[in-house]
């Protein structure tokens, strides 16, 4: 393991990086017929032509350990001292998920919790786990969003149903010096629970108890699409405006932007308002959807093995998800090893 | 304010220009429930206009969308 600077606080690096997405594809004209709309209706939409769904069995935690492995693997060793695990669908209310990963990856004993954060999760966990690594609490963390969406999302909702996907990915942050390759800049976070409606699944939580069958709508996704995107037009760029402020660049400095994929018309309309070529933000919804709190990790996974990604370039991240909730960070792109 | 509409639908929204005509249909030409948002919140932010996005999405066409614009753009005659 790398040791922290003995003097001064240190900084998260980046060091591994690993995704996984269940192999059953569903391509929009699975969707598209029961919906009464097109491929094109909904690729017009989101940007979305198909998406990743887990077969009956698979859940969170089995989809967190895959990419949670492939993440150690490409840190070069098993050994971390935390396990933060973003998600909005847990295997069960209670326990964590977070435990039963770590036990699964050979970390029994090592510290773990679950973030609920929905699709901003993976960035509120790279803070949290920044913080820890200043505190010296931990030296390695390994970070994980994972999503089963499936379980949540209403194929028969055409405001949801589409865009949604399952996925996991992880990466591993160690400490290490602040300004070298991988090392994280500050970090913006915020929150309105004014617009707490605006994206929810009712059923599961203390305020609407179990006395629903499955295909009860309050067990499903519910989305108030417009409003939902003027916000994250709003607060998206307030936070990726801030945190590139905070890391002393400017936007047209910034080489890529890796923000969450919860549509493709967000990343183009930002684009235009921060006046930064479209081609300099990274996208990969057209083929997994809207993974929710696996988005962000899973983009740049799928960035650095499509060459998109490469060392030495300056990223802005963030996320804006359900709460609401959003997040944003920057650091220079590390060299870092395929995950499998 | 069908130029600053015609410009900002091809150039901010991406709509394909050829499809932005005053006679078009509003959702044909691509104006769907997210770009009718966004071509509110843009003009509030460029126009200083305050459209109603329920109102403006039950426009017929492009054409009508630039007028019911301007309509908000004049003080309501008293």
């Amino acid at each position: 393991m790398t040791a922290p600077a003995s003097d001064g606080v240190p900084a998260a690096v980046l060091c591994g990086l690993g995704s996984w997405l269940p192999p059953t594809v569903v391509p929009n004209d699975e969707l598209a017929g029961p919906l009464g709309v097109s491929d094109a209706w909904i690729h017009q939409r989101s940007g979305v032509r198909s998406r990743r769904r887990v077969d009956d069995g698979t859940a969170t935690v089995a989809l967190a350990a895959e990419a949670g492995a492939r993440a150690l693997k490409s840190q070069g060793h098993g050994q971390v001292d935390a396990v933060l695990l973003a998600t909005a669908t847990p295997d069960r209310v209670t326990p964590p998920c977070a435990p039963e990963v770590a036990a699964r990856l050979g970390l029994s004993g090592a510290a773990a919790v679950d973030l609920s954060a929905a699709c901003s999760g993976f960035v509120y966990g790279l803070s949290l786990a920044a913080g820890c690594i200043a505190a010296r609490t931990f030296a390695r963390v390994l970070v994980i969003g994972a999503e089963t969406m499936s379980a949540v999302v209403d194929p028969r909702d055409p405001a949801t149903g589409p865009i949604f996907g399952d996925g996991a990915a992880a990466a591993v942050v160690r400490a290490g010096r602040p300004g070298e390759p991988g090392a994280f800049g500050p970090f913006v976070l915020g929150s309105d629970g004014g617009g707490a409606d605006l994206i929810q699944v009712p059923r599961g939580g203390s305020r609407t108890r179990y006395r629903y069958t499955a295909e009860e709508p309050r067990a499903r996704v519910r989305m108030d699409g417009r409003e939902v995107f003027r916000r994250a037009l709003e607060h998206l760029g307030g936070a990726l405006t801030r945190a590139v402020e905070k890391a002393g660049w400017t936007p047209a400095e910034v080489d890529r932007f890796a923000i969450h994929q919860a549509n493709a018309r967000i990343s183009r309309s930002l684009a235009t308002r921060m006046k930064v070529p479209e081609e300099r933000w990274l996208s990969n919804i057209e083929h997994v959807g809207n993974t929710s709190a696996a988005s962000v990790p899973l983009l740049l996974d799928h960035a650095v093995r499509d060459g998109a990604l490469a060392p030495g370039q300056r990223v802005a991240v963030a996320a804006f998800g359900a709460g609401l909730t959003w997040g944003a960070t920057t650091l220079v792109w590390p060299d870092l090893a395929a995950g499998g | 304010m069908y130029e600053w509409l015609r410009d900002t639908l091809v150039e901010r929204l991406k709509l394909p220009a050829d499809a932005v005509r005053p006679d078009a249909p509003a959702e044909a030409a691509g104006l769907d429930s997210l770009a009718v948002t966004e071509l509110v919140m843009i003009a509030q932010e460029e126009l200083g206009l305050d459209a109603d996005e329920d109102e403006l999405a039950g426009l017929g066409t492009i054409g009508e969308v630039a007028a019911y614009l301007e309509s908000r753009r004049q003080p309501a005659a008293r």
